[in-house]
C-alpha cells in the first residue's frame, strides 16, 4: 500500500455460522477516499448490509473500523467505529467509542473487524494477532457486561489485553442495548441487540505488534506539543469532566427536564460537577494515550443507594437527572451502574423513563401498567426500578425495550411526549435553545444525535456570528460541523483532543504526514462531506426523506413554559427554512437526496460504481 | 455589592452575575447581585471582575454571555448598555465530546 504508516491494509472477517475467518486487503484510493473509521465503515455498510435486511436478520453485520491515527503514539488516539444496522431506529448506524480496543485491534494487525453471520449457541471470541478462537459462552448468559469482560480477560489471559462485551439486555434483545468496550461504549443504536442476536457475548483482543509511523520523531514531537497544549486547554476537562456542562447548559435554557417539558431544572445545584465533586468523585478515567482524563468515576457512599458506582457524563446525569426530575446524584450514579451491568444506553433510557413518567402523570398508564411503580417525576425510586424493568423486558419494559420507534408504532397516539427523530431519542440539549441544533438533530445521519448531527452550541454562542435564535446561516454551520465531525471520527481519535492536533476546519497536513507519509489535505473537511453524504446515499436507499428529517411535535408546537428562555419557541416553518437552506449548503435537492452533480463533485459516483 | 462610591447622587441599575463550573472556583461564589449606575455597560462589569477576582476579559477560557447570547454577538461588544435585571454569565468554553 502507499501508506507509510497508521494503516495496516488488512481487515479481519469472521463468520460467526461458519466459524471460518478470513483476511482481506484495503484499497488505496477507498483510504484516499474516505480515510478509515466511519467513512470506510460507511463504504462497507454501503456495499455489505442492504437496505431490506432487518437489524436481527443473519445478513446484518458489525464492522468495526479504526482510524488513521488509532492507536499511534498521540494523545488519545483511542477511538474505533462501528457500523450496523440499528435495532433502535431500523436504520444506518454510525457508533464511536473509545477504550483500548482499536488501538489492540491495530496491534493485531487489522484496521478492522468484521462480524458476520449467527453463533449456533452462545460463544466468545478471542483474537491473538491473527489467530482466532471460539469459545462457549453458554454459561456467561445473565452475565452483565461488566463480568463478562472480566471473564474475557480471563479467557486471553495477556497483560493489557482488551475487550468487548454485551450484558443480559442485550441477549434478551433490547433494542437500547450497548457494546460494553473496557468501559466505554458504543451507546446509542441498539449494536449490544445485533451481537445478541449473534449469539456473541464478547470479543477479547491482544496484539503483540507495532503501529508503524511515517515520521516516529515528528510524531513524538507533535506528542510533546499536544500533550503541552491540553494541560491548559482542556484542565477543566480533567478537574470536572463533561459534568461541568450541567449548570452551563442549564442556565442557558437548554436543559431537558421532565421528558423536554421545559428547559431549565430547578434542582440542578444538587447534580453538577460541585455536588458530584464534592460528593461521589473518586478518581478520573483515562483512555487509551490520553492526558485528559476527562472520565469522572463516582461513588455513592451514603443513602439507598450506597456502594453503587459509575462513570458518569454530561448526557447521563442529564437524562436520567433532570429529564427524570430527580435531583438525587446518588440514584442517577446507581441508574447508570445499572445500565452497565444490564448493559443499555443511558440516554436512550433516560428518554424513556421520562416518557413513562410523562404518560404516568397524564394519566394515559396506571400502576397497572408499571408493576406498581409509582412513575412520578422526581422519584429516584422510580426512575432506577423502571431502567430495570426495560433491560429484562418486564412489565411496561417490554414495551419499552422495542426503543421509542417500537413505542410509537404501538402508540401513535402518544406522539405528543415522544422527543426522537428516525427512532433515536434526543441527546440533552433542547433545540428551542439553540436552533442550530434543531438541524443538527434533523439531519444527523443516525437520528437526534449531538455528535454525529455537529454540536452547535459553541459556535452560536461564543463565535459572534451565529445568534443563536436566527434561523439564517444554521445551514451553513451545522453542514460544516458536521463535515469537521465526519473526518474527525475516520481519523481514530477523540474530539476532546482535536484541537491539540489543529484537526480543525482548516487542518494542516502535518500529523498526516509525520503519521502516513501522505497529506490528505486540504481535502479533510472534503472527506468529511463525501462521508456524510455516503452516509445520505445509505440512508436515501432505506427510505430516509425530508419527512423524516422532522422534529417531532413538542418541539414544533409548544413554547418554552419557564426558565431564562421561556416564550422561545420553533414552528415547523422556522426549521423548514433552516433545513432548504442546509440542503443548498449540502447540494441536496429538496427531498433531502444528493444531487447527480453533488456525487460526482465528491467522487462518489466513481467510488460506488 | 456597590461598586461605585463616588456618584452617588446618580441612579443605580442591579444587575445579576452567575460563576458558572470552573468559575465558581475563581470567585468562590454561585452568583451575585452588582449595582453599577445607570448607562453602564459590559465593560464596568469587566472592571469589577477584574478588581474583585483578577479575573482579565476578555479571554479564550473565559465566556462573557449577557441575557443568553455571547458578548461579542451584540453590536457594541464591551460597551453594551445594561439594563436593571439583566443575567450575566461567565462560564468556560463550551465543546462537545
Amino acid at each position: 500500500m502507499k501508506f507509510k504508516g497508521g494503516y495496516t491494509g488488512k481487515v479481519m472477517r469472521i463468520n460467526l455460522s461458519t466459524r471460518e475467518y478470513k483476511i482481506q486487503e484495503l484499497k488505496d484510493n477507498e483510504i484516499e477516499l474516505l480515510l478509515g473509521g466511519r467513512g470506510l465503515a460507511a463504504k462497507l455498510y454501503y456495499d455489505e448490509i442492504q437496505p431490506e435486511i432487518d437489524p436481527f436478520d443473519s445478513e446484518n453485520k458489525l464492522i468495526f473500523m479504526t482510524g488513521p491515527l488509532t492507536g499511534v503514539g498521540l494523545p488519545s488516539t483511542t477511538k474505533f467505529q462501528l457500523s450496523t444496522k440499528s435495532p433502535e431506529t431500523g436504520g444506518y448506524l454510525c457508533s464511536n467509542c473509545g477504550g483500548d480496543f482499536g488501538p489492540q485491534l491495530k496491534r493485531a494487525g487489522f484496521d478492522g473487524l468484521i462480524i458476520e453471520g449467527v453463533a449456533k449457541h452462545w460463544t466468545h471470541i478471542t483474537l491473538k494477532d491473527n489467530e482466532v478462537s471460539f469459545g462457549d459462552a453458554t454459561q456467561w448468559q445473565e452475565l452483565s457486561s461488566i463480568k463478562t469482560l472480566e471473564r474475557l480477560k480471563e479467557e486471553i489471559d495477556e497483560p493489557r489485553s482488551a475487550g468487548l462485551s454485551i450484558g443480559p439486555a442485550a441477549e434478551r434483545l433490547v433494542r437500547i442495548s450497548f457494546i460494553n468496550v473496557d468501559s466505554r461504549a458504543f451507546g446509542r443504536g441498539g449494536a449490544g441487540a445485533v451481537l445478541g442476536s449473534k449469539r456473541l457475548k464478547g470479543i477479547a483482543i491482544k496484539g503483540t505488534g507495532s503501529i508503524p509511523v511515517a515520521d516516529p520523531e515528528r510524531v513524538k514531537q507533535i506528542w510533546k506539543d499536544a500533550v503541552k497544549d491540553l494541560r491548559t486547554s482542556r484542565a477543566n476537562h480533567t478537574k470536572y469532566g463533561t459534568p461541568q456542562y450541567i449548570e452551563v447548559i442549564n442556565e442557558l435554557g437548554c436543559m431537558p427536564t421532565r421528558n423536554f417539558q421545559t428547559t431549565y431544572f430547578e434542582g440542578a445545584d444538587d447534580v453538577n460537577a460541585h455536588a458530584m465533586k464534592a460528593r461521589y468523585y473518586t478518581k478520573n478515567y483515562h483512555c487509551f494515550n490520553c492526558s485528559v482524563g476527562c472520565g469522572m468515576i463516582n461513588e455513592v457512599k451514603e443513602g439507598p443507594f450506597a456502594g453503587t458506582r459509575a462513570r458518569t457524563e454530561y448526557e447521563t446525569i442529564a437524562l436520567l437527572g433532570p429529564n427524570c426530575g430527580v435531583k438525587d446524584f446518588g440514584a442517577i450514579v446507581a441508574a447508570n451502574q445499572l445500565c452497565d451491568e444490564l448493559g443499555i444506553d443511558t440516554m436512550s433510557g433516560g428518554n424513556l423513563v421520562a416518557l413513562t413518567m410523562e404518560l404516568f402523570e397524564r394519566g394515559l398508564i396506571t400502576k397497572k401498567d408499571t408493576d406498581g411503580i409509582e412513575a412520578r417525576f422526581g422519584s429516584s425510586k422510580a426512575m432506577v426500578e423502571i431502567l430495570r424493568l426495560i433491560g429484562e423486558r418486564k412489565g411496561i419494559g417490554d414495551l419499552l425495550a422495542e426503543g421509542i420507534k417500537g413505542v410509537l408504532i404501538k402508540h401513535p397516539e402518544w406522539s405528543p411526549y415522544i422527543l426522537s427523530v428516525k427512532g433515536m431519542p434526543f441527546a440533552a440539549y433542547d433545540p428551542r435553545g439553540f436552533y442550530g441544533n434543531a438541524l443538527t438533530y434533523g439531519t444527523s445521519s443516525r437520528g437526534a444525535c449531538h455528535n454525529v448531527g455537529g454540536w452547535t452550541i459553541r459556535d452560536e454562542l461564543q463565535s459572534g456570528k451565529y445568534d443563536r435564535w436566527a434561523l439564517e446561516g444554521k445551514g451553513r454551520l451545522v453542514k460544516q460541523i458536521q463535515d469537521n465531525r465526519g473526518y474527525i471520527d475516520s481519523l481514530g481519535i477523540c474530539t476532546v483532543v482535536r484541537g491539540s492536533m489543529d484537526f480543525r476546519d482548516d487542518p494542516q497536513s502535518d500529523v498526516m504526514e509525520a503519521v502516513t507519509g501522505y497529506g490528505f489535505t486540504p481535502d479533510l473537511m472534503e472527506i468529511g462531506a463525501r462521508v456524510y453524504n455516503l452516509e445520505r446515499m445509505i440512508l436515501n436507499r432505506e427510505g430516509v426523506r425530508r419527512q423524516n428529517d422532522q422534529l417531532p411535535e413538542r418541539i414544533v408546537k409548544e413554547k418554552v413554559p419557564s426558565g431564562p428562555i421561556k416564550g422561545k419557541f420553533l414552528t415547523r416553518e422556522m426549521y423548514n427554512e433552516m433545513l432548504d437552506e442546509y440542503y443548498r449548503e449540502r447540494g441536496w435537492d429538496q427531498d433531502g437526496i444528493p444531487t447527480e452533480e453533488t456525487l460526482k463533485k465528491l467522487k462518489l459516483k466513481d467510488l460506488l460504481a | 455589592m456597590n461598586m461605585s462610591s463616588k456618584e452617588v447622587t446618580t441612579s443605580k441599575i442591579k444587575v445579576r452575575v452567575k460563576y458558572l463550573s470552573v468559575l465558581r472556583d475563581k470567585t468562590d461564589r454561585s452568583e451575585e447581585d452588582v449595582e453599577i449606575s445607570e448607562g453602564g455597560t459590559l465593560a464596568d462589569i469587566v472592571s469589577y471582575l477584574h478588581g474583585e477576582y483578577g479575573i482579565v476579559l476578555p479571554e479564550p477560557q473565559i465566556l462573557l454571555v449577557l441575557n443568553g447570547k455571547g458578548y461579542n454577538q451584540y453590536p457594541e461588544k464591551l460597551e453594551t448598555k445594561l439594563k436593571d435585571g439583566d443575567t450575566i454569565l461567565l462560564l468556560p468554553p463550551v465543546s462537545g465530546g
